[in-house]
């Protein structure tokens, strides 16, 4: 659906409750974006909706399909505030990560007769307090242990990531797949071809239904607020 | 009825129902009557029940001009008679990029001019407005709002059909509304009018008269 046609199926659905006149457009706007948000929250969180997950089945796959991307880094820049082996990648001048899916990290590792050895490591995502805790324990910490190797990683800004190596190992390169920040539904597209929203055509209209149930829901709160105000 | 007739009538009316009030002269009636006029007007109006003053009713078609006013896409349309009350109005258009019409008659909505800035498409606002919209400014133009997809023609591209005033009731201009009911209904108004001059229990219709006035649409 194109933006107009987005904002056509909005009005639409508040009309059914009797909002015939135009909701001004810029709030349009507002409430397309929270719903946009949060249905790609939903959509990805089984926390939010245990029913539905990422992937969970073909059609949700499709759903967030279009908001994939693939990113590869080779810059790394040390940080050794947690840990010797630490590094941070930074993400591109897009810095349009959302949520990662899948990620895997190469590095070199110099055993102790100075030979190197290259490596595939898995990610595992840890919280910040982990590092402290687990960083001593040899079943726990990065390490190259077993068939794949483990690489913590953390995140760290918006827009940065950090990686913690098993010792005496060096980055090369930190790959994922992940979802990225969707660009916001505008009412004023500048060319009204590429003005549809990024995810999967098929809920353009869920998320303008959406969108209105959620500024009826206000409205009707603003409405009871202006009532109380005006009895006391 | 002519006027003769309807003062006559109204002569009779008075007369029965007023013995002790005052006699009243021809030009004085005819106060009464086409202040009755209007009223009876309004009362149709207010209930659009069109066929009871359907010699009233003109329908015209006519060019758009640009509003004289800072909003985009809005136009104005000046009625060719004094204008009265709205009935329905149709433009000639053509949208481009959303729904698209190569120029076909679509029908108008009526909306009021207290919501028409929602209806007001700048760079914070992009209604979509499929059917233009239209309000009566106070100076008995009509105001169209459209959006940024739709284009007027500019050549006789508004029709609209609306209630005329009616002409003033003299001693040689007969009422021109429909003659049943309406000339009845005026004569009886005009007559309650006149008994409300000196009888204060007649003032509950003076007052709802007045209401009617203001709020015809009641």
């Amino acid at each position: 659906m194109t933006s107009r046609e987005v904002q056509r199926r909005f009005d639409l659905e508040v009309a059914k409750y009797g909002v015939i006149d135009p909701v001004f457009g810029a709030t349009v706007e507002d409430y397309i974006n929270y719903a946009y948000q949060a249905y790609i929250d939903e959509m990805y969180d089984s926390l939010i909706n245990p029913a539905i997950k990422f992937e969970i089945n073909e059609r949700v796959s499709r759903i967030l399909a279009p908001l994939l991307r693939d990113y590869t880094e080779t810059t790394f820049v040390a940080i050794t505030t947690n840990n010797a082996s630490g590094y941070y990648i930074e993400w591109d001048d897009s810095n349009d990560l959302q949520y990662i899916i899948t990620e895997k990290a190469v590095f070199t590792h110099e055993d102790c007769n100075e030979e190197e050895t290259t490596y595939t490591g898995k990610i595992l995502p840890i919280k910040h307090n982990m590092i402290r805790s687990n960083i001593n324990n040899p079943f726990l910490n990065p390490t190259l242990k077993e068939e794949e190797p483990v690489v913590w990683r953390m995140n760290i800004f918006s827009d940065r990531l950090e990686l913690i190596f098993p010792s005496r190992s060096t980055p090369i390169s930190y790959t994922c797949r992940y979802i990225k920040k969707q660009t916001p539904y505008t009412i004023n597209p500048a060319d009204p071809a590429n003005t549809a929203m990024e995810i999967d055509s098929s809920v353009h209209g869920d998320i303008a239904q959406k969108a209105a149930i959620m500024y009826l829901s206000d409205l009707r709160i603003n409405t009871q607020k202006t009532e109380t105000n005006g009895n006391t | 009825m002519t006027t003769t007739e309807m003062i006559n009538a109204f002569t009779v009316g008075y007369d029965i129902a007023n013995l002790e009030g005052p006699g009243y002269e021809d030009d004085e009636i005819l106060i009464f009557l086409n202040k009755a006029q209007i009223i009876e007007v309004l009362k149709e109006v207010g209930i659009k029940r069109w066929s009871y003053i359907s010699n009233l009713i003109e329908n015209e078609t006519g060019a758009t001009n640009p509003a004289a006013h800072e909003f985009s896409h809005s136009l104005f349309y000046t009625p060719s008679h004094d204008y009265l009350a709205y009935i329905s109005s149709k433009s000639y258009v053509s949208r481009s990029d959303y729904k698209e019409v190569n120029y076909e008659w679509i029908g108008n909505r009526l909306i009021n001019k207290d919501v028409s800035h929602k209806y007001v498409t700048n760079a914070l606002n992009k209604p979509i407005i499929l059917e233009p919209c239209v309000y009566e400014e106070e100076d008995g133009t009509i105001a169209i709002i459209h959006d940024q997809e739709t284009t007027f023609s500019n050549q006789n591209d508004f029709y609209l059909e609306y209630v005329r005033y009616p002409v003033q009731i003299t001693s040689v201009v007969d009422c021109e509304l429909n003659e049943i009911p309406m000339h009845e209904r005026i004569v009886n108004t005009a007559i309650n009018f006149a008994k409300g001059v000196f009888n204060a229990n007649e003032q509950a219709i003076l007052a709802q008269a007045d209401r009617i006035i203001k709020q015809p649409e009641l």
